[in-house]
């Protein structure tokens, strides 16, 4: 059953096969242990009091209520924070528990520690914030007007990334046939079956110990250093079975909050958000809006590509300024132009955060133009798969940052695959009889 | 009426993050006197199946069963780190850590096994090393293991592999954005009732270019549930935002794919390897949805001529298509 | 999960006195599908839960004389696989087999998603078709019956009281060469409130006249009622394609008059009117 692999002159043992997955019999018999299965003794229940308003200063925390309330054990806001209350993978604007303002619904304001789920529930209903309500921020054409409200201090474009390759105005000058759109797609969540979770304490040598889902530790370790003053060799996260991630625990999702509740009180601490909290609170794939405009000359080549990218990256960076700037690299999809600019803007709004998701913008671009190539298909009278297989990305051509590859090039490879399945069945020909 | 139709996606996705943000990575391998080994990672494996590669991978450089190896994971007081599970990379570049810090430690296992069996032509295989040509001549790995620590020689290894890329130009955009890219093709069939604007999809077939499939089933099960998402993400899933507040509060308003709606899928493996990866692979997380939602669309405007462009393609947005169409 | 008192009684008796002592501030318990997601989102706060499942005589299908009664604890999965009524009520069977999934199927039962009162409610609209009845039963006035018409007044509340406990469901037979279909449409194939759902019920004399035609659509308005308007414009009349097409206006206007314009209008006129005609045409041709 070993196969011959022609590079190494050996035969395979393990790689290449379809083996069991290690963590496979632990999960189909609920062995498997997510950080909502653990516990210990004196355990506390964690609860965040979101903004519940999209833009709003913050004039006064009334917690008092909160605090004496028989079971709980701390309340949390920001003056409370040990270290600097800034966190974010790369960019540094978010607040471990709002200051001063807040930016969308799902801003945490304060933290609340207690015996029970039920009294942290309660607690957290009878904190009173008053609001000093701003004009509200709800999508990039708004956040881009001239007089448009701040809703950070640098302004609200966070990124803006450019690809300058050949001579557009040449290109389409070309072109015998001229395609142009605008695609908008929208929000959705990671929707993992389970919701962002964690425990966290201190240990008998003074280190934050946290368990939770997560996508990197060593990331969620650095941040959570930071907000809580501490050395990051003083930090040990570890990622707990986590149940789908998607890129939604790509960013912090609990572990700050747990490392700060578990500072506070010295005593373990659990924290997991229910569904809507999870909805209304983290990090979403990115609407975004892509006008482009392809050209094509009449013998099916692709010779000039345009596109402007507006990427809703809601009220704090994230990844989110790279998920847009991805979504412009790849705005030429897997095809050789010679002729692209794109600009591609990622902008802050009063929306939920919107950061990674599998695909990561990616998926955006696609639908642009895979919808592209096809209008340009069928302007040409040419097969759609056809088409692709004129203009697919091979050795020695060029991406669109002016790449050229130079091996490993899949693309014509997988349409072949695809053409061959289709030939063999007549039932999807039918569909494509000009497919040969 | 039911109208049918079918369309094509396809994608190319940098590998990684490129444009010079650091894309490291780290694994460590044990030898244990009696030959059993530990394999410390940061990686993160949140359901994507990365923890049976890495095995498979050390596995095969070493010539043992992958299914006994202790792996230890993304604990920061305990593994070194890898970095992120995100941009499909875990497989291309943690999964070189894993080889390098596999092949340092085989290297050393090599020498003890040519002093001991006095030949050079050895394969690590079943547990056990020999000599291709004479295959009597032969050790098995415990026992080599042994000899490896009586000789006091490093049984520990730490691979650091980097795919970091320069940055490109800033005005221009232009450079070497990305180590390697994965590419992939999908067709979708579909079936449109343009009196309800309801789209079942009736067939999805994917082709991933992996680069080389280290575990088949699993990439096949990654290609199904990235269809399974980018079929969602076409139709149904929709987080509804008014004014910066919520309105979709929970899965009975976020209408997630059921096993009902989901199609048969007829995923293939394509592989065009590339050098920088272990055994030629590309990652293939997101590769596997990002095909699907273009080729629906697509499909949908086979089957009935319109063009999606404000997605997602749910029933009031279909159906008004369709009216708009038919008022043309 | 809030706190309340769980009470499992042993008989009707038991269920009837404890209701009669503290009805006002309880809630009954069947397959619980929609009670325990309203109890997570506090929207019902009860001091006691009634248990009423395990009570022997609410459960199960028999068939009598002139109907069929079918008991208020009998779950969808169990009408789903029921004969009985698969022959004589194949619309009902199919919209309690569009309820949710299975396991919801299994859970949830004919009586919950009467007395819950669900706008969207998939077997209500089946069942005001067939022109079901309530039997329901209290300490004080014992039984009563009214017709499933007049239970529910408005989305989520019933007429029922707080001592009561609806102890049957009673639907006639119908007259031979009657024919029904019920279609339901959902963002998804399962686990999907309806977006709309239409139970038709229609029969021909020998003059291939509609002698009787029963419309309910369902979801599409806070309570699912009868188109009285639209059936009397087809009864005594041959179903010809351009008199169909007429009453789909009509059904179309009588929904508008009773939910007013709203931004899923535009959307629901065209699909209502399209699957009444093409359920028509299905029903035309058997």
């Amino acid at each position: 059953m070993r196969e011959r692999d022609q590079t190494r002159k050996k035969p395979f043992s393990c790689v290449g096969y379809s083996v069991p997955r290690i963590d496979a019999l632990d999960k189909v018999l609920g062995r498997a242990v997510y950080s909502e299965d653990l516990s210990f003794p004196d355990m506390l229940y964690g609860r965040v009091l979101r903004a519940g308003i999209p833009h709003a200063l913050i004039e006064e925390i009334d917690a008092r209520e909160a605090k004496a309330m028989d079971g709980v054990v701390c309340v949390l806001t920001a003056k409370d924070v040990p270290g600097i209350n800034r966190y974010g993978v790369a960019f540094q604007d978010q607040y471990a528990l709002a200051e001063g303002k807040v930016r969308y619904i799902g801003d945490p304001v304060a933290l609340v520690a207690a015996e029970t789920e039920e009294i942290a529930k309660d607690a957290i209903k009878t904190i009173r914030v008053r609001y000093g309500k701003l004009p509200v921020i709800t999508n990039p054409h708004e956040a881009l007007a001239e007089g448009a409200p701040r809703i950070h201090d640098k302004g609200n474009l966070l990124l803006h990334t450019k690809i300058r390759k050949g001579d557009v105005e040449k290109g389409f000058g070309e072109a015998d046939v001229v395609v142009e759109d605008t695609y908008k797609t929208h929000v959705v969540d990671h929707a993992y079956l389970e919701t962002e979770s964690g425990i966290g304490m201190m240990d008998k040598q003074g280190n934050l110990v946290i368990w939770s889902a997560n996508q990197c530790p060593f990331r969620d370790r650095r941040q959570v250093a930071v907000v809580l003053g501490m050395r990051e060799n003083k930090v040990r996260v570890i990622r707990a079975t986590t149940g789908g991630a998607f890129g939604g625990k790509d960013d912090v999702t609990v572990e700050i909050h747990i490392g700060l509740l578990a500072w506070a009180t010295g005593r373990p601490v659990r924290l997991v958000l229910d569904r809507e909290e999870s909805f209304l609170s983290q990090t979403k794939r990115h609407a975004i809006e892509i006008w482009t405009r392809w050209g094509a000359r009449r013998d099916g080549k692709l010779c000039a590509m345009e596109g402007r990218v507006l990427g809703d990256t809601g009220a704090y960076a994230g990844l989110g300024a790279f998920v847009v700037k991805k979504c412009g690299i790849h705005l030429s999809g897997p095809y050789f132009i010679p002729n692209i600019k794109v600009d591609s803007y990622s902008l802050y709004t009063n929306n939920i955060i919107a950061s990674a998701m599998r695909g990561f913008g990616v998926a955006q671009a696609a639908i642009a133009h895979e919808s592209q190539m096809d209008e340009l298909a069928k302007r040409l009278g040419i097969n759609p798969l056809n088409f692709r297989l004129i203009n697919a990305l091979d050795v020695g051509l060029s991406t669109a940052t002016g790449q050229v590859l130079y091996e490993g090039v899949g693309i014509k490879a997988t349409l072949e695959k695809i053409k061959e399945v289709v030939l063999n069945h007549p039932s999807l020909q039918s569909y494509w009889k000009d497919l040969t | 009426m039911k109208k049918r139709g079918i369309g094509i996606g396809c994608m190319y996705y940098g590998m990684g993050y490129g444009f010079s943000r650091p894309d490291v990575s780290a694994a460590e391998v044990e030898i244990c006197e009696d030959g059993s080994i530990i394999v410390r990672s940061g990686e993160v494996d949140y359901g994507q199946g990365s923890d049976t590669i890495f095995c498979q991978m050390v596995a095969e450089e070493l010539g043992i069963r992958y299914d006994t190896i202790q792996l230890i994971t993304a604990d920061t007081f305990a593994t070194p780190n890898a970095g992120p599970t995100s941009a499909s990379r875990l497989t291309y570049v943690t999964g070189n850590a894993m080889v390098k810090a596999s092949r340092a430690i085989k290297k050393t296992l090599q020498s003890v096994a040519e002093e001991i069996l006095g030949e050079r032509d050895l394969l690590f295989l079943d547990e056990e090393i020999f000599s291709e040509s004479h295959p009597e001549r032969r050790i098995s790995f415990r026992q080599l293991a042994k000899e490896g620590h009586l000789r006091g020689l490093p049984m520990v290894e730490t691979a650091w592999h980097d795919i970091t890329t320069k940055d490109v130009n800033p005005e221009t955009g232009q450079g070497d954005a990305y180590s390697t890219y994965a590419y992939a093709a999908q067709l979708a069939e579909v079936a449109v009732d343009t009196e309800t604007g309801e789209v079942e999809v009736l067939r999805i077939v994917a082709a991933a270019d992996v680069g080389k499939a280290i575990n088949p089933s699993n990439v096949e099960g990654q290609i199904e549930g990235g269809v399974a998402m980018g079929l969602g993400y076409a139709l149904t899933e929709e987080i509804k935002e008014e004014g910066g507040y919520l309105k979709t509060r929970n899965l009975g308003e976020y209408m997630i794919p059921t096993s009902m709606d989901v199609p048969p899928i007829d995923p293939h493996i394509v592989e065009v390897p590339v050098s920088s990866g272990p055994y030629g692979a590309k990652g293939v997380g997101e590769p596997a949805l990002i095909p699907t939602a273009p080729a629906i669309l697509n499909a949908i405007a086979n089957a009935i001529g319109v063009r999606v462009t404000e997605l997602p393609a749910n029933l009031e947005n279909l159906h008004r298509l369709i009216r708009e169409k038919e008022r043309d | 999960m809030q706190r309340f008192q769980f009470y499992n009684p042993r008989s009707v008796e038991d269920a009837l006195n404890f209701l009669a002592e503290k009805g006002e501030r309880s809630k009954i318990i069947a397959g619980g599908t929609d009670l325990i997601p309203g109890l997570r989102l506090e929207e019902i706060r009860p001091d006691f839960v009634l248990n009423i499942p395990e009570i022997n005589p609410f459960r199960g299908i028999k068939e009598m004389d002139h109907s069929f009664w079918i008991g208020p604890t009998t779950t969808f999965t169990e009408m789903v696989e029921s004969n009985l009524l698969s022959r004589s009520f194949p619309a009902l069977v199919q919209s309690a087999a569009s309820v949710g999934g299975p396991q919801i199927r299994n859970r949830g039962t004919i009586g919950g998603n009467i007395a819950n009162a669900s706008p969207a409610a998939d077997v209500l609209p089946a069942l005001l078709a067939h022109g079901g009845e309530l039997e329901l039963q209290s300490k004080r006035n014992g039984k009563r019956i009214i017709p499933l018409a007049e239970a529910i007044l408005s989305p989520y509340k019933t007429c029922f009281r707080s001592d009561e406990i609806l102890t049957g469901i009673i639907l006639k037979k119908l007259e031979l060469g009657t024919r029904s279909a019920f279609e339901k449409l959902g963002r998804r194939k399962a686990m999907a409130r309806a977006r709309m759902n239409l139970t038709l019920l229609l029969r021909l004399n020998h003059r291939e006249e509609v002698s009787e035609l029963r419309i309910v659509p369902g979801a599409v308005m806070p309570v699912a009622k009868r188109m009285d308007r639209t059936e009397r414009m087809l009864l005594g009349k041959k179903p010809e394609p351009l008199l169909i097409e007429a009453a789909s206006k009509t059904l179309a206007e009588e929904m508008v008059e009773v939910t007013g314009a709203r931004w899923s209008t535009e959307y629901k006129i065209p699909v209502l009117k399209n699957i009444f005609k093409r359920m028509m045409k299905q029903l035309l041709i058997v």
